[in-house]
């Protein structure tokens, strides 16, 4: 490889030990590149070219701002120009000689042993006459700043941006935008089935003379992008006319080609250079998905020029094709402003495709899936995803919910699989079947909506509902029947007309009887999540506001409404309105909406759907009169009967479900209420670790303490957490670790905390 | 001599200037042959045999004559090619470089 070796050493007479390996073999490529060219001698600017190449003095020139293309660029033109062609050996320059010469002496000088590519670089500024320091000087090189970079990189505090150069290669293209074509040439597109007539019309506009650019406009799933993949696969099967045979359509990649562009003027300039790269191919058509977002790219404050801008005389003159995607909502809100860029381009409205076209594409996605997941996807589950996604999904497209549904179902079947092969190895091999049970799980897992037909824990759940939560509340059978049985036909199914929350209620009775626990239990063993708003907070006229959203220009419009945006996030709910008297006028309004249609919508005009919640209204209207425990049941009654008929409109009672009445506790009640109270502490302070005990006398106690008619439970509740909780407390810091079993008793007409152990019972 | 070029990155212009040239001079003398300055025109500074005869000729008659345009490096390093050829040679030919 050396073939100069010999030559250098006799010539410059120097010691083998004092060139580096790495300069040397810089030398002798320095040499090649001049016998290459046939130059009579080599020079400096040999010397210079060599070293643009080899990484370390690369790093230097690109760190001092050298666009080192261009270097080369300016040394090539030298070569050919200014130094004569020979056939004879090469001979160096005189000045190489001394070069070299130097760079021995600096080497030394620094107490290194050889000479370095970086000590080259430096000593070709020893000749200040040389082209290759003038062209260095040119390109903003001078002897002190190469000095201080060369410190720089000794200490290992050389930093360069990577930036530099990428961005003066010719790659840009491929490190911005897709090759489509060449990828459904390699097979690696997703099969487009159906969908014929768009293609059609795609091509048609491709083939225009002017204004040849399709903008495909479609919400989000329809399939705007794979309407694109189906033209590349039609491009390589050569199914298109004369004029698309030889396109290539890239996919251009918005934010890749604004990502690290720093400065004023970088991303105009990487643009650019795509176009020119673009223009330079035959036939070449972008495709840019969500083309709105180009309508601001790449602005600063204060200046108009995006992307748009730039783009805008190409595609209006038809030199470069554009064909865009976006849905109807980025249309409206980004590109319509922008009608200069609009006007270039023709749209084409791509809708759900019918259920018989989603079934093929089901099938033959069905088919990848069968492949992927090692599962096998029989046609009448196929047809089921589709069924369920459009029934459980509105707010989502075809044929994107179902493939969605589909997979999901897929990855829980072999997820499935896997556990069983765990538990019993000789299963392995079988291969699953996505069941009909797998895809509801499916949308269960998607909508957060527990199934009729789905796993038998849900089942369970239901059917145990109603006697969980006699478990818990107390004393209002007769309400607890009505709204469980009310909900359970719902959810079963059986509806009638049109579209209403799964349930709807009012509950009236006096505080603390339950109301509010009702709503909660319903919640939790129903496995729904639970929403609570304190109509006390809705008083004024605009907090409607705070359900749906505030109107454009007011402060908030972003955030969207509370309910709306909870709703729009798990469809299944218990929404409990306290107090339903205390709100605004308005808020009924809002109210009525739900009941009715199950559906609202918020201030961005996007809809929330009720018809899988639970809608609970509570007051404690016509109670305030009713004083006494036992008070005559049915007059009682139809006194808060119509106190609640003469506050509310007969459109909105008519609305509900059910108006259910909760009845004033009764003593013998009380005491349950007072035991369970008791539970709950004894539950929390099992966790620490202390076991509680107590007798009936406690629970009375507590009971005839605890209660007041006027206020319910929740008196009893206090008693327990403040009076007793407290004692607790105190005695568990006496005496605790030693004992961890305590006891309740009573104690001249107190409550006090003993050891259990010490108690004969 | 200053040509502006329009550098590949956009916006900014780099003013890249072509190599300062220089001018190789022989001057005359009673004692180098002919035949010598004939071979080391052809040989170092790449002149057609016919060239080479006129050039040394107008040495001869002028008693100077520019013999070519190099940048400094070049001329430098065929001058000294030249000159220490003819020292090997014992001939006295002056060669000097000329801004």
């Amino acid at each position: 490889m050396l073939k100069y070796y010999n030559y250098l050493l006799d010539t410059v007479s120097l010691m083998e030990s004092l060139f580096s390996r790495d300069a040397l073999l810089l030398l002798e490529s320095a040499f090649e590149e001049a016998r290459a060219r046939k130059s009579q001698y080599l020079t400096s600017e040999h010397i210079l070219f060599a070293l643009t190449f080899f990484s370390s003095t690369r790093d230097i020139l690109q760190y001092l701002g050298v666009d080192l293309a261009e270097l080369r660029e300016e040394l090539e033109h030298y070569f050919q120009h200014y130094i004569e062609k020979s056939d004879s050996e090469v001979q160096k320059s005189v000045v190489v000689d001394d070069i070299l010469n130097n760079s021995i002496k600096h080497a030394l000088a620094a107490d290194r042993k050889a000479v370095l590519p970086e000590d080259l670089l430096m000593a070709l500024f020893s000749k200040p006459e040389t082209y290759a320091v003038q062209l260095l000087n040119e390109f903003g090189v001078s002897r002190l700043a190469l000095a201080e970079a060369i410190t720089l990189k000794q200490q290992g505090r050389l930093f360069i941006s990577n930036t530099q150069e990428s961005s003066h290669n010719k790659e840009t293209l491929s490190q911005v935008a897709l090759n489509l074509t060449e990828m459904a040439r390699k097979n690696q597109l997703e099969k487009i089935v159906g969908r014929e007539a768009e293609i059609k019309e795609l091509i048609t506009i491709l083939g225009r003379k002017r204004k040849s650019n399709p903008l495909i406009l479609g919400e989000p799933g329809v399939g705007k992008t794979a309407l694109v993949y189906g033209l590349c696969q039609k491009i390589v099967s050569e199914e298109v006319p004369e004029n698309l045979k030889n396109a290539e359509i890239f996919a251009l990649d918005i934010s890749s080609l604004l990502s690290g562009t720093r400065y004023r003027g970088d991303f105009e300039e990487r643009l650019r250079l795509v176009i020119d790269e673009l223009l330079s191919l035959e036939n070449p058509i972008v495709f840019i998905d969500e083309i709105h977002s180009i309508v601001g790219a790449g602005a600063t404050v204060g200046d108009s020029v995006d992307a748009a801008l730039i783009l805008k005389p190409y595609i209006g003159s038809g030199r470069l094709k554009v064909i865009g995607a976006t849905t109807f909502e980025d249309f409206k809100r980004h590109l319509e402003r922008d009608r200069a860029f609009l006007r270039r381009f023709s749209v084409i409205e791509l809708k759900e495709p019918e259920d018989s076209v989603v079934l093929e594409i089901l099938k033959s996605t069905a088919k990848e899936f069968e492949e992927y997941h090692q599962v096998r996807i029989p046609i009448t589950s196929v047809k089921k995803a589709l069924e369920l996604s459009k029934k459980y999904l509105p707010d989502k497209r075809l044929p994107d919910k179902a493939i969605e549904v589909l997979d999901h179902a897929c990855s829980l079947t072999k997820l499935r699989n896997q556990d069983l092969t765990k538990q019993d190895s000789s299963k392995r091999s079988e291969i699953q079947i996505v069941s009909a049970e797998s895809l509801a799980q499916a949308i269960s897992d998607l909508t957060k909506i527990p199934f009729e037909d789905t796993s038998t824990s849900t089942k369970t759940r239901l059917t145990k509902l109603k006697q969980n939560i006699k478990n818990k509340l107390f004393g209002q059978d007769t309400a607890v029947e009505l709204v469980t049985n009310s909900i359970l036909r719902r959810m079963t199914g059986v509806r009638l007309g049109n579209k209403k929350p799964l349930g709807s209620f009012l509950f009236a009775g006096p505080t603390g009887v339950g109301k509010t626990e009702l709503a909660k239990l319903l919640a939790k063993f129903l496995g729904a999540r639970f929403i609570r708003f304190d109509m006390s907070e809705f008083m004024e006229k605009h907090s409607v506001s705070k359900l749906v959203g505030a109107p454009p220009g007011y402060v908030g419009h972003e955030e969207g409404g509370q309910l709306v945006n909870l709703v729009r996030q798990n469809a299944f709910n218990v929404i409990l309105f306290d107090e339903i008297e205390k709100a605004h006028e308005d808020i009924y309004m809002i109210l009525l909406q739900i009941l009715d249609g199950a559906c609202l919508t918020d201030s961005h005009g996007r809809k929330a759907d009720f018809s899988e919640s639970i809608i609970i209204l509570t007051t404690n209207l016509g109670s305030q009169s009713s004083s006494s425990i036992g008070f005559g049941d049915n007059q009682e009654q139809k006194s808060r009967l119509q106190a609640i008929e003469a506050f509310f409109k007969p459109e909105f009672r008519n609305r509900l479900d059910a108006i259910v009445l909760f009845k004033p506790l009764e003593p013998p009640l009380i005491d349950l209420i007072s035991q369970k109270f008791l539970s709950e502490l004894a539950d929390a302070l099992k966790q620490r670790g202390f076991q509680l005990l107590w007798d009936d006398e406690v629970v009375r106690h507590i009971s005839t303490k605890g209660f007041d008619p006027k206020m319910g439970a929740r008196p009893i509740a206090r008693f327990v957490e403040q009076v007793i909780g407290d004692k607790i407390a105190d005695w568990i810091l006496k005496n605790s670790p030693r004992f961890k079993k305590l006891r309740l008793a009573l104690k001249d007409g107190q409550i006090v905390v003993e050891q259990a152990e010490l108690c004969p019972c | 001599m200053q040509k502006l070029k329009k550098s590949r990155k956009l916006g900014t212009q780099l003013s890249i200037s072509e190599p300062k040239l220089v001018q190789v001079v022989f001057l005359n003398d009673d004692f180098t042959p002919m035949t010598f300055v004939v071979d080391v025109l052809i040989r170092i500074y790449k002149k057609g045999y016919a060239e080479a005869v006129a050039l040394m000729l107008e040495v001869h008659n002028n008693g100077s004559s520019v013999v070519g345009e190099y940048p400094l490096e070049i001329a430098l390093t065929k001058v000294h090619k030249t000159l220490s050829e003819a020292r090997s040679k014992n001939y006295p030919l002056q060669v000097v470089i000329k801004e």
